[in-house]
């Protein structure tokens, strides 16, 4: 064994060359919070990588502002070894992320290193591609209009806010009202929808607790959904410069699983404190601030990063990435500044209100004003058949709900639309981490929509829903669950068929005689 | 600061070169108008880099040799010959590189024929 080590080390040395070349470096002049302005380095690229050689290693900055005779660079390292006077080398490549199918069920930074403690994500002799952290999004020529619907398992957002595979839907709300919990729903949720190929999900999360963080990984782990997703953390105690670039590097790895024909599905949570984070280095590099303080470039921080999403067309391999960036509101206030940029960005919204949630309407979504302005292109034809009024049903009986009170001071008419509308937002109720199958959406869609749960008393809808779900998915599989699953239609024939299941299933249950 | 260095430097560098006979009386005025600015205490960064720009209009460059022992006549005189009459050779010693020589040329680029950045990549290489 240790011949063995002599010898390797022996070529070792004999193969070391060193010839000293002429090469390109800087000085830091000036360091401070994470910042350093460095002389030198005229040929520095916007967004180039670059060593900063301290006596404790080396440690890797980002050059972001590039001045006249200085560079203004984020360190993405240990600042605290960073000396004025330490010499700075460029690497001549702008900022990239290694990429390919070995990080599916990994945890890494935005620097593409493996913080799970599951050894290296390549092996020793593997290349790994490599693709830069900013990219311009795919052209109008290479795209297509979404066409594929992206099942999250929720049935408020199925049925009322359907996301297409390439869109990008806004999941905002106050803190605690459960956007996380939609975002990991829908992770969960893709494993189940057998129709369409499992999308690879990547869940990029900036600047959150690592207790939270963990827990996440643990759920999706449980469920078997790290199987198909990458989770790209820049925890709260990681430098702003990895909170800021979190969103960039996870796109990009998402976009070689697009290159590759595959479907994606990335969820930034949250872009709020991104934008936070992207305010810091700003401020820190003199940049002006603007409105909240924020730079003059704040727009189009979000609306290159969502650009990026998109639906490739056959000649480009069809693949597509869909995007649920998170935003967290302050006070349900949506009109300032963040919010109001990523919802003019995105495709739509699914809008959180913590009123309804502690009314224990979970998921909290409020559906007067969450829109998607494309999926419902893409929408399961099943679902649309049967959930189509539902969003009517539930928008007259807000208009009604004042009357709730006075229910039986109503005319009969009136009476039905408050009870319909009582109805519809039980059947909306969903617990966390239980996503439904589009196919039993269509089926529960179909039976209160269609009056067969009527008789039932609002508090013993949910038992009577899981019943149902229980007496489909064991008595009626094959002939109604399997063919709309199949065919992602409710043809007459299926639906005569589910008429008499759900009849059958009132006389079972002993609602009706 | 009221101004930068560098403007210093360059409306320093640039009068000089229109009306180099006017040197002394040149300097003479930058230091009073340095000491009314309250920027005195960065003077000798301002000539330094003044110096930097009246070489590089010259078609000259700034040379650093930093070496780990004082060089000897002989080294320097060798070292010398390598540049241009027009460059400006400075030295300076800084005994952490252990040995060997680091040209700077314009503080932009560098040759590293030091002991120390040997030893680095050596180590670096998991020996």
């Amino acid at each position: 064994m240790s011949y063995e080590i002599i010898e390797k080390l022996k070529k070792q040395i004999e193969g070391f060359s060193d010839e000293s070349k002429l090469e390109d470096f800087g000085q830091v002049i000036e360091a401070a919070d994470g910042v350093v302005k460095i002389s030198g380095l005229a040929e520095a690229m916007s967004q180039e990588m670059i060593t900063i050689e301290t006596e404790e290693g080396d440690v890797k900055a980002v050059a972001f502002n590039l001045e006249e005779n200085t560079v203004g660079a984020v360190a993405l390292g240990d600042f605290s070894h960073v000396k004025v006077g330490n010499a700075v080398k460029p690497t001549g490549k702008v900022l990239s992320v290694p990429v390919g199918k070995e990080l599916i069920g990994r945890v890494i930074n935005p620097l593409g290193e493996p913080i799970d403690g599951k050894g290296q994500v390549f092996s020793a002799g593997a290349k790994p591609i490599y693709y830069p952290v900013e990219r311009k999004g795919p052209s109008v020529l290479v795209r297509e209009s979404v066409n594929t619907p992206l099942h999250t398992g929720i049935k408020a957002i199925d049925s009322m806010i359907p996301i297409g595979r390439g869109q990008r839907e806004l999941i905002i709300g106050d803190r605690q009202t459960g956007k996380t919990t939609i975002a990991i729903d829908t992770i969960i949720n893709q494993k189940s929808d057998v129709r369409y190929p499992t999308p690879i999900c990547i869940y990029v999360t900036i600047g959150q607790k690592q207790a939270n963080i963990a827990r996440i990984i643990k759920t999706l782990t449980d469920e078997g959904a790290m199987d198909y997703t990458i989770v790209v953390a820049a925890p709260a105690s990681s430098p702003a410069p990895l909170w800021y670039l979190a969103p960039y590097s996870g796109t990009a790895i998402g976009e070689y699983f697009m290159d590759q024909g595959k479907d994606v599905l990335i969820i930034y949570d949250d872009l709020s404190k991104q934008a936070a984070a992207y305010r810091q280095i700003s401020l820190l590099l003199r940049r002006p601030p603007g409105r909240e303080a924020f730079p003059g470039d704040i727009f189009y921080l979000h609306s290159r990063l969502l650009e990026r999403a998109a639906k490739l067309n056959k000649e480009n391999g069809g693949g597509s990435l869909t995007a649920l960036p998170i935003i967290e509101t302050q006070l349900g206030d949506v009109s300032a500044y963040i919010p109001t940029n990523v919802i003019s960005i995105t495709d739509g919204q699914i809008y959180l209100e913590s009123d309804l949630f502690y009314q224990g309407v979970r998921p909290a979504v409020n559906a007067g004003l969450s829109v998607s302005r494309v999926g419902s292109a893409a929408q399961t034809k099943a679902i649309k058949k049967v959930a189509g009024r539902l969003r009517l049903e539930l928008a007259q009986f807000r208009e009604l709900q004042a009357f709730v009170q006075f229910a039986s001071d109503l005319d009969e008419a009136t009476r039905k639309k408050i009870k319909r509308g009582q109805l519809i937002i039980e059947i909306l109720k969903q617990p966390d981490g239980a996503p439904i199958t589009f196919e039993t959406q269509t089926v529960i869609f179909y039976a209160a929509l269609k009056g067969f749960l009527d008789e039932i008393p609002i508090e013993k809808l949910k038992m009577a829903e899981a019943k149902l779900t229980d007496y489909f998915e064991k008595l009626h599989e094959q002939e109604i669950l399997g063919s709309i699953r199949e065919s992602g239609d409710l043809s007459e024939e299926v639906e005569e068929n589910l008429k008499k299941a759900l009849e059958q299933f009132l006389v079972t249950v002993g609602i009706t005689e | 600061m009221k101004y930068g260095v560098h403007i210093y430097a360059r409306a320093f560098a640039e009068a000089i070169a229109k009306q180099p006979e006017k040197y002394d009386e040149y300097l003479k005025r930058l230091i009073v108008i340095l000491r009314r600015n309250s920027d005195a205490g960065v003077a000798k960064k301002i000539f330094s880099k003044a110096r930097e720009l009246l070489i590089r209009k010259s078609g000259g460059r700034r040379v650093v040799l930093e070496s780990a022992r004082p060089l000897s006549e002989g080294d320097l005189a060798k070292l010398r010959a390598e540049f241009s009459p027009r460059d400006l050779i400075e030295t300076s010693v800084n005994p952490e590189i252990l040995g060997g020589v680091k040209i700077m040329i314009d503080g932009e680029q560098v040759i590293d024929a030091t002991l120390d950045r040997k030893l680095k990549k050596l180590f670096l290489l998991g020996i």
